[in-house]
């Protein structure tokens, strides 16, 4: 485990600037739209502040540079190691998301949905096995096993 | 140097009650004593949810916190999610810095907080039964006064349904708390199968909680605002800062708060109690003529072995292990969100089918008082599914806490040369019920898997006892008479869970609480 900020350099890849990117790119991977700029903000807040696991390989900023799938990396990664940097970046943003009012829908329904639950449900799962094969194989491309 | 009658070490479940017991009888309690900070929070978690852009920046501090501490399970040892939100941070609030702890294969927490780890707890009181009872030098009928008092006093709702057998008496219960859909669907299947189910040991009702479902004593019933794991204090959910403010006020007893305890000298002239200021470090010190220590098992167990220089003996840690079982009701998915329901525990269930061995309880939630994103990446889909799933199957989603007893201490707690403690779990996992409970679940329609059952880490139960077991006929100095006297002193008495050993499945709160005022009485009684 190392701290974002610790170490004798400053890493590139905890930089400020970055990590409000990178806040973009993980939002619109969970929730398909642009992070509002105040969710990016406070999750640079948040990462500076944390231990985030240190998966030596993954190099975050460059893997969203070469524009890989986040989501189906995420999810292959997790079921090898369920904690790892990239579900931790993924974590971070989903509670900074779900606290939001505008996104209160998102994540509670308040009236009865069950055909819409079970089709959207089976529409993910299906979406789900597309999106663990393809990130299992972004993770031996990338050297990430 | 300030002087007492009694000093009762400890402010939690049974210092308050040990105080209550001894009220004007010259008590002064010390204790560290972090209270929490006043909360904005008014009205339902979800209506707040929706709240308005102006009241956005008030809830996310509330919610998430300035420091981001609802986040504490993303990169930190795991916290149970009530302990971990912004409000509820000062119940573990310096303990890690006050009392260092060497912790092997254990998780484990500890409260410096006035009302000590009541401050978050399900609010479950369960009276020991004979069979709980078995192995301990104390009977049923010895409790059960102050069981009664304590119910009069504190006000627990319940109801006499299949679970008295198991629950002890029923009287004097306020009405039980409501039921959420998934709650009702549950009891009305179990219902409708009652006999079969009862035929395979299998039992099912409502808990009994120290929560206000009428009001009582000047405290409101509850409002049911799904508020429990965000705000301290609610008036309707029993906390022992309540007894111990009202005796404090009505000058019963003497409260020092910032007092942290570590060690006491008996003498011929009496007891010298040796602290220092939590914040401040200054030492101090009190006297007295009878101590009772009821700072915690942990606590507790620190104290003495630091009294007698104890660098060597191993005292047992008895704890409850864990393990949750996530159920899905089919019919429930894409349920409308139940958002006025308890948060905590909404109905028990029991299963006694093993002959000679001891029944387990079982605690079932709904997932309403938390996050979503708390198990967001629990489910096995990708992210989007995810969220998904949390908005769909959540209302579905039944999560059984499964307790095994704890018969055998495997942890054990050892006081080091640098007066740090070390905590050292060599415990291996026992016989696991769940693949038989799933089957259970599923004749009423509630669907699991073995391989998403998660057993916690020793120690994540909260739940700890033993440390000082009590004893007909003590053998060691670490053993403590049916008085709560420990061995080997003339008034050094220990009242709260260390003494009890061994721990059924069964919640103790209740049970440390009852015998924290039959100690005090018995102490009460040597001064008269």
């Amino acid at each position: 485990m190392i701290g974002p900020g610790n170490g004798p350099a400053p890493d590139p890849r905890y930089s400020s600037e970055w990590l409000y990117q990178e806040a973009n790119h993980l939002y619109r991977a969970l929730f398909g739209c642009h992070a509002p700029d105040e969710v990016r903000r406070q999750y640079v807040e948040a990462i500076h502040g944390a231990t985030v696991s240190d998966l030596p390989r993954l190099d975050l900023r460059q893997l969203i540079e070469r524009g890989v799938d986040l989501e189906a990396l995420e999810l292959a990664l997790r079921h090898v190691r369920f904690v790892n940097p990239l579900t931790q970046r993924f974590r971070v943003i989903s509670y900074l998301a779900e606290v939001r009012p505008e996104n209160y829908g998102r994540f509670v329904t308040e009236h009865r949905h069950f055909f819409t639950g079970w089709l959207t449900l089976g529409m993910h799962l299906v979406r789900s096995i597309y999106k663990l094969a393809k990130g299992q194989r972004l993770l031996r491309i990338h050297d990430l096993c | 140097m300030t002087s007492a009658d009694i000093i009762i070490v400890g402010a939690g479940p049974s210092g308050a009650f040990a105080a209550y017991q001894l009220r004007r009888r010259g008590v002064l309690v010390l204790d560290v004593g972090h209270r929490p900070s006043q909360s904005s929070l008014d009205g339902n978690l979800y209506d707040l949810r929706k709240s308005d852009e102006e009241r956005r920046t008030t809830l996310f501090n509330e919610l998430i916190g300035s420091e981001f501490e609802s986040l504490h399970n993303v990169f930190n040892r795991y916290l149970s999610p009530k302990l971990k939100s912004p409000a509820m941070r000062f119940v573990t609030r310096q303990a890690d810095e006050l009392s260092p702890v060497v912790a092997q294969n254990v998780d484990f927490v500890r409260s410096f907080a006035a009302g000590g780890m009541a401050n978050a707890w399900g609010a479950g009181l369960y009276r020991f039964t004979a069979e709980d009872l078995a192995g301990y030098p104390i009977r049923v009928d010895q409790l059960e006064p102050y069981y009664d008092v304590i119910t009069a006093k504190v006000g627990i709702s319940g109801v006499d349904d299949d679970l008295s057998r198991f629950f002890g008496r029923a009287q004097g219960l306020q009405p039980p708390v409501k039921l959420g859909a998934i709650g009702r669907a549950v009891l009305r299947r179990y219902a409708r199968r009652r006999a079969r189910m009862n035929g395979q040991g299998f039992y099912l009702g409502y808990p009994r909680l120290a929560v206000l479902t009428r009001d009582h004593d000047g405290r409101r019933a509850y409002q049911y605002e799904a508020l429990e794991f965000f705000r301290p204090n609610d008036p309707a959910v029993y906390n022992p800062t309540y007894t111990l403010d009202e005796m404090i006020e009505a000058r019963e007893i003497r409260y020092e708060g910032r007092v942290l305890v570590e060690r006491y000298i008996e003498t011929d002239a009496g007891i010298a109690v040796h602290a220092r200021n939590s914040a401040t470090g200054e030492r101090h010190t009190f006297t007295c003529r009878r101590l009772i220590l009821a700072a915690g098992t942990i606590n507790t167990a620190k104290i003495v072995l630091r009294s007698n220089a104890d660098h060597t003996t191993a005292l047992p840690l008895l704890d409850t292990a864990l393990t949750y079982i996530p159920l899905l009701d089919p019919w429930a998915i894409g349920g409308a969100l139940d958002k006025s329901v308890y948060s905590a525990a909404m109905l028990n269930a029991v299963y006694d089918a093993r002959s000679g061995a001891q029944p387990i309880q079982m605690s079932l939630y709904g997932l309403v008082g938390t996050l979503r994103s708390d198990y967001l990446f629990d489910f096995p889909f990708a992210g989007r599914a995810n969220v998904a799933a949390a908005k769909f199957l959540t209302p579905a989603l039944l999560l059984v806490q499964l307790s095994y007893p704890d018969m055998v201490p495997s942890i054990h707690i050892r006081l080091l040369p640098n007066d740090q403690l070390q905590l050292q779990s060599t415990q291996a996992p026992g016989p696991a019920l769940e693949p038989e409970l799933l089957r259970l679940f599923r004749q009423i329609g509630f669907y699991g898997a073995a391989s998403l059952c998660r057993r916690l880490a020793p120690g994540n139960s909260y739940r700890y006892a033993g440390s000082l077991p009590m004893s007909a006929a003590p053998a060691s100095r670490y053993e403590t008479t049916t008085d709560g006297l420990l061995a080997g002193t003339r008034a050094v008495y220990v009242a709260d869970a260390a003494t009890l050993s061994p721990l059924p499945s069964k919640n103790h709160s209740f049970t440390m609480m009852a015998n924290a005022m039959r100690i005090a009485e018995c102490v009460g009684r040597t001064l008269e």
